[in-house]
Formats: C-alpha cells, structure tokens, sequence
C-alpha cells in the first residue's frame, strides 16, 4: 500500500498548490483549469487539470473499467463460449507538455505526457464452458456438466508509469473543451491462474503457455476522450 | 528536428498498443478429462481350475440398475478381456448414501456352468475387484468337486422300477448324495407337460463347502447375495449363506431339461462332517435344523424351500428331503445383511505416506469366506467399503491379506478380527493390521504424449494396475493398485527385480512382459525420440493412443 499513498499524498500536494494557480496562464492559451469526465480504453473517469508552467500542466483522475463480453472459440475440437470479464481501477498523475503551443495553428494541441498510475484493481478472466455435450462412448455430458476452466490474468496492486501522446482542448464552447489522448501504461508482470472443475480439472499445465503469451502484456493501451469544463 | 521527434515517440506509442494484439489464450490445448465414470467395478473371471476362460464368453448385465452400467469406455459392448470384465456407472445415476446400484453379470460359455453374479456398488466405494470362478462340469477341479453322470432307460416317458442315483462314493470325504425315484415317476417341462423319450440322463455335482476351488463356484461366485427369498417370503433380501452341503442336479431326457416330476423324488445329501453350527457353535449333531434353499437360475435368485432336520447316518450328518423340482440345493444357514455397507478402516502406524497397499479382505462367518475385497488403501484414505453384510449377527470375523497372501490379522486367529455385535452401523469398524512383507518403495510415473504434440498430457484417466512376479513361480496377475494420475507408490515392488505388469483403462487391457524396477520409474508413452510406444506392437499401441487421444482433444 505504501506506493499508493505515496501517490494519494502527491497527488494532493501537488492539486492543492496548482489549485491556487491562474486559471490560464497568458505564455499557454491551451492549458486552463478545468474538470472533465472521460471515456476510453482504461474505462469510464474523472479529470481533473491545472496548468503550472509555460506548456506545461498537471492532470489527475481516476478511471474504471467494467467490462464484459461472451466470445466463442474452439480449442482443439472443442467447442467453447468463453465469459471474458475484464476489471480495471486506477488513479493517476499525469503531466501534460504543450511544446508548440505557442504556434497559432493546429500544432498548438499537440502535448505529450509522462506520469504514473496506481492500479488497485487490473484483472481479466476468462471463463471457458464447453458448449456441446462430450460424448464419451455412449455417455453424453451435458455441457453444464463438463465444468468450468477460470483463466485469470491479474496485475493487482502495480504502479505503472504512462507515456503518451495528445490533442489537448479543442474548444467546443465558451466552457467546453474536448481532449484526445493515445497511450499506454508499463504494468508489472501479471500473474496467470488457471483452475478447472468437474471434466476439466487438470488443465492447469496450460497457466505456464498462457503465462508466456501474456509476458508482453506489459503495455496497456490508452485511448481516451476527455470532455472538460472550464472553472476559475 | 521536432517533426523526428514527434514521429519517434508516436512510433514508441503505437508498437505499445499494438503488441498487445496476440491472443494470450494462443495454442491453449483444453483437455476434457476421461475420468466420466466415478464408480467403477473389475470382475476377473477364471475357471475353476485355474486356467483362463478365453475371451469367448457372454456376458449380459440384467437386473435393478442394468440400464445405468456401462464397460470402461462407456459403451454398451461387454465382453472379456484378458479375462476382465470392467463396468462402470453412468455419472448420473452415481451411488448415494442411501442408494446403492445393484445389478446381475450372466457369464455363460460352451460347457461352462453360467453365472449369474450379483453386483452391488455402493456410495463411496468408487473402486472395486471381484474374481469369479466359472465351472466346466466335464473339466471339474480336483478338490471338492465330483459330478455323476448316469443314463438310465425309460419305460412308457416313466421310470419301471425305483431308481437310486448316487454320487460320491468317498471321492470327496465321506459327503455323498442320492437321489430316490420311485416307479412310474415321469418327468415334466417348466410347462408342466409330460417330456417322452427312452431314457433319462442325469448330471448330479456334489460341491465340499470346506474346500475353497467348490465355494469358488457357488452360484453367484460368493456367499452374499443381494437376491434371496427368506424363510416366509417377501421381498428379495441380501445375505450370506454359510453352506453345509451344496448340490447341482440336472436331467434331461433329449435335449428338453426336466423340471419337475410327476412324483416326488426323495434327496439325501452328505454334509460337511467339520461344520461348525452358526446357531449352536459346535459341530453338527442330530437333530439340529438347517435350511434348504433352491437356486433359479433364470432370475439368479435363492428361495426358501424348508427347513430340514439333521440326521446321523454311519456317524456322519445328512439331510434328507423331498422335491418335485430340480435346481441347485444348499443346505445351511441364512443372515440376513445390514442395509449398509461394512467399512472398515485399517490406518495402521506403520503405513508411509503416498504409498498405495494392495489388501484382500474376507469376511469369515463360521469359518466360511462369506465375502471377499480387494482394495487399494493408502494412509491418506485407509477405509475399504465391503459388501453389506450380516453385521448384526455378530458372528462375522475379518481377515485381512497383503497381496502376498500373508495375513495381517493373524495375531487375532485364524479367522481373523472379530466384529463386536454392535449392530448395524455406517460408522467405520478400526483395525490396526501387522505390517505386510515390504520393500523399500518403488514409485511408477506414466505420463502420456499425444502424437504431434511437445507437451505431455495434463489429464490422465485412472486405471487398475496388476503385476506378476513371474520369476518367482507367480502364474496370475494380482492387483498392485489403482494408478491415479499416471503415479502409484509402492512397497510391494523390490527395486531391480523383474515383474510383468497388465493395465486395465477403459475396455483396453495391456500386458507388458519382464520389465526391470528401479526405485523411482517414470516413461513417457509416446512417438518423440525417447518415448515409449512398444516394441512387440507398436502399431497397435500408436493406434490405441491416437484413439486416446481423440477422445481426450
């Protein structure tokens, strides 16, 4: 626990005093304080930004993301539905750099951005359920009689450092901007456990294959929309 | 220099969403396991001498729960291999608590006497063995059989004078049997019809209920049996039969078998002069009663006929009766079982962890085997789930064997430990037996390569593992264990000593001849340099296991 507090701790220290900050800093026309909600591939959230220097500003959020989905696939001649449940939580610290902000033109959106993220909760897991009966001579079984295979993927716990890319505060009103950010988090190494039930017990050997597959799984994508509004 | 710089980290960017594009469950192999069948039950059929049956004999499963056995593969195929016959129980029609599955293996063959084994499987007694003798009247064992074949000539589809029909005559001690027909009797069909011809062929057999090779084939291959109609009639109740005397008599005039007789004929059998009186618990003396119990054959049932009152003739018991019908007698008594299962736990100190014991356990009932188990105990799991048995009459003793046949139990008599009649109980009976002759352990690894594949198997079905130590004079297979997961640790292998070893998976069995132990063997069965896949059929194996295998992927 002690990286998120040491996070939680920067995070408020750093917000407190940028709170106090103009809310538009005359040498950067991008960057203004504002709150945002966002959407994208690390979930749904809340932003939070504050500009601090030339081209430069503080961003911090938090993003959750539920998500579901029944995908069918064979494995060897089986058959298979597979519940795909994947939980991520984070809050993060980032700090956004405008180098052309100065340029009157598209260019000025450009921003890159460095930080980290505490992820308390980063799971997949992949529920397998055979879905035709196995035929084992003339005894059928049922499929809900074959068992389950729960493959999970977890990253729990990790501080993950962020670098991307971004197209920060088109205006789309007075008080309204929209940002567009692409990049990834560097996640620890995620650990991979595999139980079966009933006829498919015994498939756990298969963790270490899915281990390896899952050895590059270092990199989390981001690409997220951000919709904020401007506050003094 | 910015645009460079730009296209850099944009390229960085991209590589790390990108990379996570492979699919992480890629080359994933799902195995579904072969173990379907929870409970299973082995039955070796031997003949009565000794020798093999072959493979040429019918089998068919009738009775309560016939539609929920299968063999081994999970078919409805049955038939002997190697002189194995596995079943099994359909996983939906498991045995529970207060549930058993009970049904009839009918093994017939040319010239064999046909059995019909009753088989009770009960809840938690997930592995079984049962041996069963088949009698070949014309090829009968040495000890304790004799049949009397006679033809005698028919006047009229009737006898013309009193007949008297004897077999015996000191072959077996001092037990005989005769059979009065009086003049003018005919001889009648199940039907009840009146069967002509010019003469009449009896078989009679004479069984010594204190040999061991006659009991072997006592119908239904043991002494309990779940099909008996007791004294009073009713319902079909299970029990143990401890016998005095044991007789089969069949005629036949043509090939129509006689059933009943216009008269009735008059039966005096010789019973076994050392038998002990469950109900008195002495020797056998005039004027004690007994039971006589016919056998049919069709519906593999006992009936209570009547009781008899033991006579003294030249110094030996007899019972003497009359019947209008022919079948097999027994003469005797009857217990009636507990309605649960005997367990016994038999955690001894000096049981190791991991290692699997082979056991035989008989229950004795006046120094008759009743019953007998075969079992595969370790120190993790030491209860042996045995028939259901007349505990309640507290008269039954158990005596436990290694697979060396050394009792275990001896410190306790000959007929082993003596149940306190607590009634009947689920509750576990404790043993501590004496230690079996042991080795040091020998611990045997299979592991299973499917053709084409790098990885071995994660899923192994479990299978009965026999061995022979042929170099010692050993001519039959006994049970090493049941190998679960491809492992077995024993202490009943002497490391570099040569044993043949059978293994029975499914509806296969195979024998592999003279193969060398070391303490720790381990093969893998497969087609990559170093595997193993036979060298006298290799074909045939590589057949086996592709087939295996596509059951299991």
């Amino acid at each position: 626990m002690k990286p998120l507090l040491y996070l939680t701790s920067v995070m408020c220290v750093l917000l407190g005093s940028f709170s106090q900050a103009k809310s538009q800093t005359p040498d950067n026309p991008v960057y203004v304080r504002s709150i945002g909600i966002q959407a994208g591939t690390q979930g749904v959230g809340v932003t939070f930004s504050v500009p601090f220097q030339n081209h430069l500003a503080l961003r911090a959020g938090a993003a959750f993301l539920p998500f579901d989905t029944d995908v069918l696939k064979t494995y060897n001649n089986y058959k298979t539905t597979n519940d795909i449940t994947a939980r991520m939580s984070n809050i993060h610290l980032l700090v956004d750099w405008t180098p052309f902000d100065a340029n009157d033109n598209f260019g000025k959106h450009f921003a890159i951005s460095g930080g980290m993220g505490y992820f308390f909760k980063a799971k997949g897991t992949f529920v397998t359920k055979l879905t035709e009966p196995y035929q084992y001579g003339e005894i059928e079984i049922a499929p809900e009689d074959i068992g389950v295979l729960t493959s999970s993927i977890d990253w729990e716990f990790s501080l993950a450092p962020y670098l991307g890319l971004g197209l920060q505060n088109f205006n789309l009103g007075p008080k309204l901007g929209l940002d567009l950010n692409l990049g990834a988090y560097y996640l620890d190494k995620p650990n991979v456990r595999i139980v079966g039930t009933n006829l498919l017990d015994g498939n756990e050997a298969n963790a270490k294959l899915v281990e390896d597959n899952v050895d590059k799984y270092r990199f989390l994508p981001v690409v997220q929309l951000s919709l904020s509004y401007k506050i003094k | 220099m910015k645009r460079i710089y730009f296209i850099l980290v944009g390229a960085l960017i991209s590589t790390m969403l990108f990379s996570q594009c492979a699919d992480p469950l890629k080359g994933f192999e799902l195995n579904v396991s072969t173990d379907v069948i929870h409970y299973t039950t082995l039955i070796q059929v031997k003949d009565a001498n000794g020798g093999s049956v072959g493979n040429d004999i019918t089998v068919t499963i009738t009775g309560r729960d016939a539609a929920s056995i299968y063999n081994l593969a999970g078919e409805k195929q049955f038939a002997l291999s190697s002189g194995i016959l596995g079943l099994g129980v359909t996983p939906y029609a498991d045995p529970t608590a207060g549930n058993n599955i009970q049904f009839t293996v009918v093994l017939s063959g040319a010239g064999y006497v046909t059995q019909n084994v009753p088989v009770t499987i009960n809840y938690n007694q997930f592995e079984s063995v049962k041996t069963v003798t088949l009698l070949k009247p014309a090829n009968p064992p040495v000890d304790g059989i004799v049949e009397s074949i006679t033809t005698t000539a028919l006047v009229n589809n009737a006898t013309a004078s009193p007949i008297v029909l004897t077999t015996g005559s000191g072959d077996i001690g001092k037990q005989s049997v005769n059979i009065e027909i009086a003049s003018g009797t005919q001889f009648l069909d199940a039907a009840g019809t009146v069967i002509t011809g010019a003469s009449l062929r009896s078989s009679v057999t004479l069984f010594d209920p204190s040999e061991e090779t006659a009991l072997a084939v006592f119908p239904g291959g043991s002494l309990t049996t779940n099909n008996v109609i007791p004294e009073g009639g009713g319902a079909a109740e299970t029990g143990s039969f401890v016998p005095a005397g044991l007789v089969n008599i069949e005629f036949s005039i043509g090939n129509t078998q006689v059933k009943q007789f216009s008269k009735p004929i008059t039966i005096d059998i010789g019973l076994e002069p050392t038998f002990i009186n469950p109900s008195t618990g002495a020797s056998l003396q005039a004027g004690d009663e007994l039971g006589i119990y016919s056998y049919d054959n069709a519906t593999a049932q006992w009936t209570f006929e009547k009781n008899v009152t033991v006579t003294m003739v030249n110094g030996n018991p007899v019972a003497r009766f009359e019947t209008n019908h022919l079948t097999w007698y027994m003469i005797g008594s009857f217990f009636k079982s507990c309605n649960t299962p005997l367990v016994i736990n038999v955690l001894s100190p000096w049981m190791q962890d991991g290692i699997t014991y082979s056991l035989t356990v008989e229950a004795i009932i006046a120094g008759k085997v009743v019953s007998s188990t075969q079992a595969s105990v370790t120190k993790e799991n030491p209860t042996i789930t045995l028939p259901q048995l007349p505990v309640s009459s507290g008269l039954i003793s158990i005596r436990v064997r290694d697979n060396s046949g050394r009792d275990l139990t001896e410190n306790e008599g000959f007929y082993g430990i003596k149940l306190v009649a607590l009634g009947c109980t689920a509750l576990p009976f404790n043993f501590q037996l004496n230690e079996p002759t042991s080795n040091p352990k020998v611990t045997l690894q299979l592991y299973v390569r499917c053709p084409g594949d790098d990885l071995v198997l994660n899923v192994l079905p479990t299978f009965y593992l026999y061995v022979r130590d042929r170099e010692n004079g050993e001519t039959e297979f006994k049970l090493l264990g049941v190998v679960k997961n491809g492992f077995i640790s024993t202490s009943m292998l002497t490391a570099g000593a040569k044993y043949d070893f059978k293994a029975v998976w499914g509806d296969k069995v195979k024998v592999v001849v003279g193969k060398t132990v070391t303490a720790d063997n381990s093969g893998t069965v497969g087609i990559e340099p170093g595997d193993i896949i036979g060298e006298k059929a290799g074909a045939v194996n590589l057949e086996m296991l592709t087939e295996a295998c596509n059951t299991i992927k």
